[in-house]
């Protein structure tokens, strides 16, 4: 407990670029302090240095965390992705981390440790979109927000406790946190933070030729995504709340200025890159496993959501892995007729000639699902013949009627 | 804005048995030992893993500030006085500062076992209304023989040790007094946690573990530093009597603790039992 | 804040990585058949402790060494509709229903994304899933491995069998590191021996 809990000191201490609330106004700092993503760049104040060792130590355990994803050659592309935004000279200013969890995320330390969840990456539709959120990040990093936030929020609570003089109960049971709490514990940046950050990221963008457009893109398929898990589960969206989860609340305001900001930028975008195929292709063997990440979350609505957004509203863009996604979820739904749908998807899938094996188990478990057994049976010999190692072959076999041997 | 101050504080409040048991009983103070338990004779050698020491300054809202000149100047005063402990007592500490490679990882998941280990110590041994029955009169938590593997550092022994403090700022002080007076409740004047482990390297077992929740020294100075590990290290096993076996030749047994388990005692079947009738 | 501190608290618990405070313990001695949470019989081969709270009804819970070293859990006859855990946040983190009409294969995935959701993460694998029986009847035995927020790797197995249309499920998890391969052997022979008493 006590090396995760160290790790989630690191995170309590994460900015998160994904929150927005009212805040008390960013003081402005007025001297030309030297940036934090400048080459030696040596924490100034008795404030920043505790931090700074905090945040130290902190990534000493992060190195030695079960979720972190150490495929090298992922870890290269999105390093390279940063570098290529910010530039190879500030960029070595930030350590990048890729963890395994399916949630929408991403955070940079006042140390310059970046983390990267999983879920951003499967939700990303090209390289110009993760450049924006990485770009994002790196503004609060280099424009020190958590820092600032910190000081803020000491200002703001030493007040609260001289006004009220109420016992301040720590809260232990919440150290108790699970991994939640890593996702939980977003920072709140004021207005003016986020709108430098996004400002900031659409610099960037545009300095790199990427096209800027999509910072706002990012921001409202993400609402959007929201918008539809809330709707399948009859809640309120929670990009209308604060609090745990709240990451981006999408205020028509803020899209338009990004709009704006791009369009102002880079007039004429069609010269600048999205570099679609190459984000595909960096994501490669991972994004079957994302997916299924995303799938394992129950959340049938912004999964369909996002699925289109893949496949970017156009019938062509289903591909064989989009059509196998689509058939577990419904699978995994098994609400009326959707094994039917299910069925149907697996089938387009392996029509499409190119999608995991799993889809024949997929459709064979559907099938048998919806009563047709000799089918069903069929698939799942399939499948057996294509994956006759997979973890649940034993019980598979007995299932497509075969003997155990 | 509660919900963050609230996260960090937990975040940083790190030690997370200690915290419930602390929040049950306003405070915690507990050593268990394996009875009978003696170090071995002769040159005995400890591992000391990830010395974690976090000194900051508790503010007026009761939020931590990490304080890293504090908890530098805290870690070498508690090593230094860890060290002159254990020599007093005829022991080495050998600290392990390896965190690549594969014993590094041996090291990383043994360190997080301990943890879980000590959690469960806690739960349900220390904290007493939530005692398991097979360990009323046991002490027989163990990382497993495996840990042997981590002898390969150089010591027999393995020490965990941890220690958090938040001390409170001047502000703080003057609330807590002030909220005695009007009757607003006890707001804690700074959080002093630390907890120590010893783990025979031989059998995995868990043969020490002391918990405090609310530890007394300055360790920002060496004195206090001294008095905390002087705390700490209460009721640490003494070495045993006997002749030192000089190196190559069979090792020396130890004198074995009386057997585990405990359980023979009836216990009387809960009303509550398994549900029947349904 | 205190919002914060529940959820928690109640994912801790749900994910079996803490015990209720007030939670009293009851031993549970080896060699004798037992009654467990309503309707089935089993002979636990070892003494175990069994808390007094129940995570839901007809549940029990037993560990040796306390739960996050060795966590055996008994659910005996989950209703139609019903999910494994209580469900602290049901509009926004709703738990997957059991379904009389699952097959073998369904429980098994029912049982991984209720994991998934629970435990917020995504290191839980399936390692192996084959045909078993439990009290007799037809069912699946399956083995997982995930890392749980304190960063200790777990293995873990579950039996489980459909009958009368309710789920019986007795599942088991310890930490890789010496806990599992301790236990695990007494906990399959107590799988072995559940048995139903009309």
């Amino acid at each position: 407990m006590k090396q995760f809990a160290i790790t989630l000191a690191a995170s309590a201490l994460f900015a998160s670029p994904l929150a927005a609330q009212d805040v008390a106004a960013v003081e402005q700092v007025a001297d030309p302090a030297p940036l934090p993503s400048a080459h030696g760049y040596e924490p100034q104040d008795d404030l920043e240095k505790g931090l700074w060792y905090e945040m130290d130590e902190a990534e000493r355990r992060l190195k030695q965390s079960k979720f972190l994803i150490e495929d090298p050659a992922l870890n290269d592309y999105v390093r390279g992705v940063l570098c290529r935004t910010v530039g190879e000279d500030r960029c070595p200013a930030a350590r990048i981390y890729l963890m395994r969890t399916p949630q929408f995320n991403a955070s940079m330390a006042p140390n310059g440790v970046m983390l990267v969840y999983s879920g951003l990456l499967l939700r990303m539709r090209d390289e110009a979109q993760l450049a924006a959120v990485l770009g994002h990040e790196f503004t609060h990093f280099e424009k020190q927000h958590s820092l600032r936030l910190f000081r803020n929020m000491r200002k703001k609570s030493d007040l609260m406790a001289w006004l009220s003089v109420a016992p301040v109960r720590l809260p232990y049971a919440a150290a108790m946190a699970t991994q939640f709490a890593v996702i939980g514990s977003v920072f709140s940046f004021s207005r003016d933070m986020e709108r430098e950050a996004d400002a900031g990221s659409i610099k960037e963008l545009a300095q790199a030729g990427y096209d800027p457009r999509a910072a706002s893109a990012v921001w409202s398929q993400l609402g959007a995504e929201m918008d539809a898990t809330a709707k399948e589960r009859r809640h309120r969206s929670n990009k209308k709340r604060g609090g745990l989860f709240a990451t981006h609340p999408r205020t028509t305001d803020r899209m338009g200025t990004l709009a704006q900001l791009a369009e102002a930028a880079v007039p004429d975008a069609s010269a600048a890159e999205t570099r679609a195929a190459e984000y595909r292709a960096a994501l490669g063997d991972w994004w079957p496993q994302l997916i299924d990440d995303q799938i394992a979350l129950q959340d049938f609505g912004g999964t369909e959501y996002l699925l289109a957004t893949l496949a970017g509203g156009d019938p062509a863009g289903w591909t064989g892995d989009l059509l196998y996604a689509r058939g577990e979820l419904y699978r995994a739904r098994a609400k009326e007729g959707d094994f039917a749908q299910a069925a149907d998807f697996f089938r387009q899938a392996i029509a499409t000639g190119d999608t995991p094996p799993e889809s024949w188990r997929g459709l064979g478990l559907a099938l048998m699902r919806l009563g047709n057994k000799p089918e069903g049976q069929e698939a799942l010999r399939s499948y057996l013949t294509l994956r006759p190692q997979a973890a649940d072959a034993a019980l598979l076999r007995t299932m497509a009627g075969e003997t155990l041997s | 804005m509660k919900a963050l101050l609230t996260a960090i504080v937990a975040a940083l409040l790190l030690f997370v048995p200690a915290g419930s048991a602390h929040a049950q009983f306003g405070g915690l103070e507990r050593t268990e030992v394996k009875e009978g338990y003696q170090l071995k004779p002769g040159a005995v050698q400890i591992l000391v893993f990830r010395p974690d020491v976090h000194v900051g300054e508790q503010t007026t809202g009761g939020m931590n500030e990490p304080n890293a000149e504090w908890t530098q100047t805290a870690k070498a005063h508690i090593m230094a006085a860890l060290e002159q402990e254990h020599l007093a007592r005829g022991s080495q500490l050998v600290m392990v500062t390896q965190e690549d490679g594969e014993m590094g990882e041996l090291v990383a998941d043994y360190t997080a076992l301990f943890g879980t280990v000590a959690n469960s110590v806690l739960n349900h041994k220390m904290v007493r209304s939530n005692r398991l029955p097979t360990k009323r009169d046991a002490f027989d938590w163990t990382l497993g023989e495996d840990a042997a593997r981590l002898k390969a550092l150089g010591g027999d022994y393995g020490l965990f040790f941890y220690t958090y403090d938040s001390y409170g700022s001047t502000g703080r002080k003057i609330i807590q007094g002030l909220a005695l007076v009007l009757g607003g409740g006890f707001v804690p004047s700074g959080v002093h946690i630390g907890y120590a482990g010893l783990v025979d390297l031989d059998t995995g077992d868990l043969v020490w573990l002391n918990v405090d929740t609310s530890m007394g020294g300055d360790i920002r100075t060496a004195e206090g530093a001294q008095k905390r590990v002087a705390q700490l290290m209460e009721e640490f096993p003494v070495r045993a009597e006997g002749v030192v076996v000089p190196e190559g030749t069979v090792t020396f047994d130890p004198p074995l603790p009386p057997d585990g388990p405990v359980d023979d005692e009836p216990v009387v079947a809960s009303p509550t039992a398994a549900g029947d009738g349904q | 804040m205190k919002r914060l501190g529940k959820l928690f608290i109640a994912l801790a618990l749900a994910a079996g990585l803490t015990t209720p405070a007030q939670a009293g313990w009851r031993l549970v001695e080896k060699g004798e058949e037992r009654k467990v949470a309503g309707r089935m019989y089993v002979t636990p081969t070892e003494d175990w402790n069994r808390s007094t709270i129940r995570p839901v009804s007809r549940s029990e819970v037993w560990t040796r060494d306390g739960r996050e070293l060795n966590d055996l859990d008994f659910f005996m006859g989950i209703k139609d509709g019903k999910p494994l855990f209580r469900e602290t946040h049901r509009k926004r983190a709703p738990l997957p229903k059991f379904d009389p009409a699952m097959l073998p294969t369904d429980i098994v995935e029912w049982y991984q994304d209720t994991a998934n959701i629970v435990l917020g993460g995504s290191l839980f694998a399936i390692t192996e899933v084959k045909p078993a029986r439990l009290a007799g009847y037809d069912g699946v035995h399956f083995a997982f491995s995930y890392t749980g927020s304190d960063n200790v790797e777990r293995k873990g197995e579950v039996r489980a069998a459909i009958i009368d249309s309710r789920l019986y499920l007795i599942s088991f998890d310890a930490p890789s590191l010496y806990y599992f391969d301790r236990n695990i052997g007494g906990v399959r022979v107590l799988m072995d021996s559940a048995r139903l008493k009309r």
